[in-house]
């Protein structure tokens, strides 16, 4: 690499973090737009609304501002702003008492197979524009754990300790979860 | 043959956390069910799709960034 090269290289997060830290706005509108896409997709697949989700993405870069200086550089930026997002994410769902529910869903309809009823025919590749609406129309205890797993693959102890449920319960949450898009997946198709 | 039983591994199946004699019960199931087998497949193709949606942001229709950079800025003062 030349001196030329490394001089015009692009400014790392960790550095953008610090120089925000330290009262840098330009620093920290420039962390706001390399990473504003991934915190909106985030927050729209586990709120599955997009008002909802330019609200929380702007209360995410809010509460970054206000946390910046708490950035170590321990682990990446990006792993510590996802962390920030899903806690944020979560926050809000308690605020507005519709905390998702960890047991049963209530009128949710148990997947049963009757030999004979169930149709035998394989789900083609799926159109992952399909899928992004699917897991919108998910109930959101079911869309959370199936979005911080599958989609953002955390394991399922990472799962219970940010959502404070047992490994049981994230388990048996992100089955439902996979059985209900399979449904939801079927009848667009159907 | 019940159904429900395995039903309720295909996750696990699916995603490589069950023991080996579970495993094996399964897969001798699914080499009989047609309905459970079918399942499975969905359920996979559902997680392989899930994962590509971990690096693909482009499926998603985003709002204007600008704009909430302003309100962002106003409400917090962020002014240059």
């Amino acid at each position: 690499m030349t001196t030329a090269e490394v001089e015009t290289q692009p400014p790392s997060d960790v550095e953008l973090a610090r120089a925000s830290a330290a009262g840098d706005t330009n620093a920290f509108e420039q962390l706001y737009r390399r990473h504003f896409r991934r915190v909106y997709a985030l927050c729209f697949r586990m709120l599955g609304n997009p008002t909802e989700a330019e609200d929380l993405t702007q209360d995410v870069f809010t509460h970054l501002f206000n946390k910046i200086g708490s950035f170590r550089g321990e682990s990446a930026f990006t792993t510590w702003l996802h962390r920030l997002t899903v806690n944020q994410v979560l926050m809000y769902f308690r605020r507005r008492s519709a905390r998702p529910e960890f047991t049963t869903e209530e009128g949710e309809t148990p997947v049963q197979i009757v030999r004979g009823t169930e149709n035998p025919n394989k789900m083609p590749i799926i159109d992952r524009i399909a899928l992004e609406r699917a897991i919108t129309q998910l109930p959101p205890g079911y869309r959370t754990v199936f979005v911080l797993h599958d989609v953002e693959g955390h394991d399922h102890d990472e799962i219970a300790h940010i959502l404070g449920v047992s490994e049981g319960t994230s388990k048996s949450q992100l089955h439902k979860a996979r059985l209900k898009l399979r449904q939801i997946l079927r009848q667009q198709t159907a | 043959m019940d159904c429900a039983k395995y039903l309720e591994l295909l996750s696990d199946y699916c995603d490589g956390t069950l023991d080996d004699e579970t495993r094996a019960l399964v897969q001798m199931h699914l080499g009989e069910c047609l309905p459970c087998d079918g399942i499975l497949h969905d359920l996979d193709t559902i997680v392989r799709t899930a994962v590509i949606l971990r690096s693909e942001t482009n499926s998603i229709t985003y709002p204007d960034e600008q704009i909430i950079w302003q309100r962002l800025s106003l409400s917090k003062q962020i002014i240059h």
